[in-house]
């Protein structure tokens, strides 16, 4: 039996309200397209932000190159679309695993190494990849088209192909990831493994004493994270129609999905959800108001509030609930002990 | 000929190298902190250095100087100010949350520039602009030989100072021990301040010494920062020598790489090093510590 009092929470509510309304969103007349790719962008990186969660927050290790495996995500299934003509639904999973297995790669060399190791790699291998990808003119004796990139031609509307006039289908493509994506991100926490990666975080000589095998969890959660943000990196590209290496492993896009997870709340489920759905709109909103003169500007506010969050607010905004919930309870029970000592003096 | 041309080029580089990984080195290796703004922190100091020339008659290497002296007072004040407080709060031995508050720093300081000032490649112009020596077929450029010079000046008296002096050996004991170099009653945040701000100090020389032959753009501080990362571990964090070594790697490497390949493909061989000290040699080509 479920218990209807506890779905019924205010959580539960709000969530259900917020997915109603992005649902029905492009249904409505009135949604332009503006409001529409607006939403696309900030769901895509609500996913990319959970997605990196995974390996940011669960496992503890910060990524500054993570849009490394989006461009790989991007390059691979692309390439497979247009010189193999491989449907990107199929190609984006082949991507996903050749993003994961460089990821585990990667992880396997520096998770030996404590602290920082992982984060300095990690930019290394989003500019290992840029360079060599805007040098190389082919791989494997198929172009990569350079620093130019690769466009992906129209060639009518289908949907094995993802290629659509409007929007619209990539926006319930975005928003169908988005919550598989915070639903699976849910199941990684409340499982064994977001248990031992938990124990892991807090100290990983206990964890390690009492036999959780420290290198498989964290390769588990890199690589899983890796394959996420590749599959996020082939639909992006798809929607953009044309891809290069510079705006694919950019490092600007590293930093913010770093900063929307760790400005809503490192290691928590919906900090990813609320950092990327709060900083997102800001920044279009100051590109749009701003224009390019001072498209710096948004970046300059970015890294100020990560500041502010890191010497604040550690935990993210997600933690001010919780500081509100216990201030309240102190209230109340001080309340209740004056109640008392007033009734005791009776 | 050409071979030892391009030896002497990539010494020349790679000693500005190891001077900017040094002090990222020492700040990780004393601290277990990644200054995550240190290329940016060279951005500002080139900036400041090219402005002062443009502004004042004095030599570019008296600017220099003046330079180094303003990012030591930088790095003491930001150290001891700010980011004291975030480490206090921090259990963990490699504290996460400083990383990431100096890359917002950064975020701040590039993206400021570029509104502020553009994002063009500025060149300073000094008297050194495009002096050089010409040794028999050689040619030596006087600016790059002059930083290579004062680069390996300042590692050397670095290490000078963290060897023989009472002050180095508290910092050595700190980056060893820091509850035993407590104990001895070594004052730990001054230790931190001092290194921190060596640290920065370091990037102001190398930003004075780059500026006669280096534009200076927003995004310049990140070509350098991306090696020093990698010429730390390399080198072995906290190692002075180390750094020194790295760095010099690093710029052989790039320039016969190039010389042979690409400039790309070079980059792609330093990371592949990169990898392969990881695997092979994960403390670093010149670190007695145990990670």
């Amino acid at each position: 039996m479920i218990d209807k009092k506890k779905l019924l929470t205010p959580k539960n509510i709000l969530v259900t309200v917020v997915l109603l309304i992005l649902a029905l969103l492009p249904i409505f007349p009135t949604t332009g397209a503006y409001a529409i790719q607006l939403t696309c962008l900030t769901m895509l990186f609500i996913y990319w932000a959970s997605a990196y969660n995974i390996i940011g927050g669960f496992a503890g290790h910060t990524s500054l190159g993570h849009a490394c495996y989006v461009g790989i995500g991007a390059y691979v299934a692309v390439m497979l679309y247009l010189y193999g003509g491989i449907s990107p639904w199929i190609g984006m999973f082949i991507a996903g695993i050749v993003a994961a297995v460089i990821a585990g790669i990667i992880g396997y060399v520096t998770f030996h190494m404590r602290g920082s190791y992982y984060t300095l790699s990690s930019v290394a291998l989003l500019n290992c990849f840029r360079i060599a990808m805007a040098a190389s003119k082919e791989i494997f004796g198929f172009k990569t088209g350079g620093a130019v990139g690769l466009k992906i031609s129209w060639m009518g509307e289908s949907v094995s192909g993802m290629q659509f006039v409007s929007k619209v289908p990539f926006y319930y493509i975005f928003l169908v990831f988005m919550i598989l994506c915070v639903l699976l991100c849910w199941y990684i926490k409340n499982s064994k493994m977001g248990y031992y990666l938990a124990a892991i975080t807090t100290n990983q000589d206990a964890a390690s004493s009492l036999g959780v095998n420290i290198m498989q969890y964290k390769l588990m959660a890199l690589c899983s994270s890796a394959f996420l943000m590749a599959l996020g990196g082939a639909v992006y590209a798809f929607f953009l129609t044309s891809i290069d290496p510079l705006s694919m492993f950019n490092y600007d896009t590293s930093a913010r999905i770093m900063l929307m997870t760790v400005v809503g709340g490192l290691g928590t489920l919906w900090g990813p959800v609320l950092g990327a759905a709060l900083l997102v709109p800001l920044n279009e909103w100051m590109r749009a108001s701003f224009g390019a003169r001072l498209s710096g500007l948004s970046f300059v506010i970015y890294g100020i509030i990560l500041m502010l969050v890191v010497m604040f607010l550690p935990k993210g905004l997600v933690s001010l609930k919780d500081k509100y919930e216990k201030r309240r309870y102190e209230k109340q029970q001080a309340k209740e002990v004056a109640v008392k000592e007033a009734s005791v003096h009776e | 000929m050409l071979y030892l041309q391009t030896f002497i080029d990539a010494l020349m580089i790679g000693g500005v190298y190891s001077v900017i990984a040094v002090g990222l080195s020492l700040i990780f290796g004393v601290m277990r902190v990644i200054n995550w703004s240190h290329g940016e922190s060279l951005m500002v100091s080139m900036l400041i250095a090219l402005y002062m020339n443009q502004y004042t008659p004095l030599d570019p290497y008296v600017i220099m100087l003046i330079v180094g002296a303003v990012m030591f007072v930088y790095g003491y004040v930001l150290q001891s100010v700010v980011i004291s407080r975030i480490l206090s709060r921090e259990t963990d031995r490699e504290p996460i949350s400083c990383l990431l508050f100096t890359a917002g720093l950064g975020m701040v300081m590039s993206y400021s520039v570029q509104i502020i000032f553009g994002s063009k490649q500025v060149m300073a112009q000094t008297k050194y602009n495009g002096r050089a020596l010409h040794m028999g077929d050689l040619v030596v450029s006087l600016p790059k030989l002059i930083a290579f010079i004062i680069a390996v000046v300042a590692v050397a008296a670095l290490w000078t100072f963290l060897q023989k002096s009472e002050y180095g050996r508290a910092i050595r004991a700190t980056s060893q021990n820091r509850s035993v170099a407590t104990l001895m009653g070594i004052s730990e945040k001054r230790v931190y301040s001092v290194s921190f701000a060596i640290g920065t100090m370091l990037v102001g020389l190398a930003g004075g010494m780059l500026i006669p032959y280096f534009s200076v753009y927003p995004t310049v501080g990140s070509v350098f920062s991306n090696k020093s990362f990698i010429i730390v571990v390399l080198g072995g964090k906290g190692s002075v020598p180390g750094a020194l070594l790295g760095g010099l790697i690093v710029g052989l490497i790039e320039k016969f790489g190039a010389l042979f390949f690409s400039e790309s493909v070079a980059q792609i061989i330093v990371f592949l090093m990169f990898i392969a000290i990881l695997l092979f040699k994960p403390t670093g080509l010149l670190s007695k510590d145990k990670g």
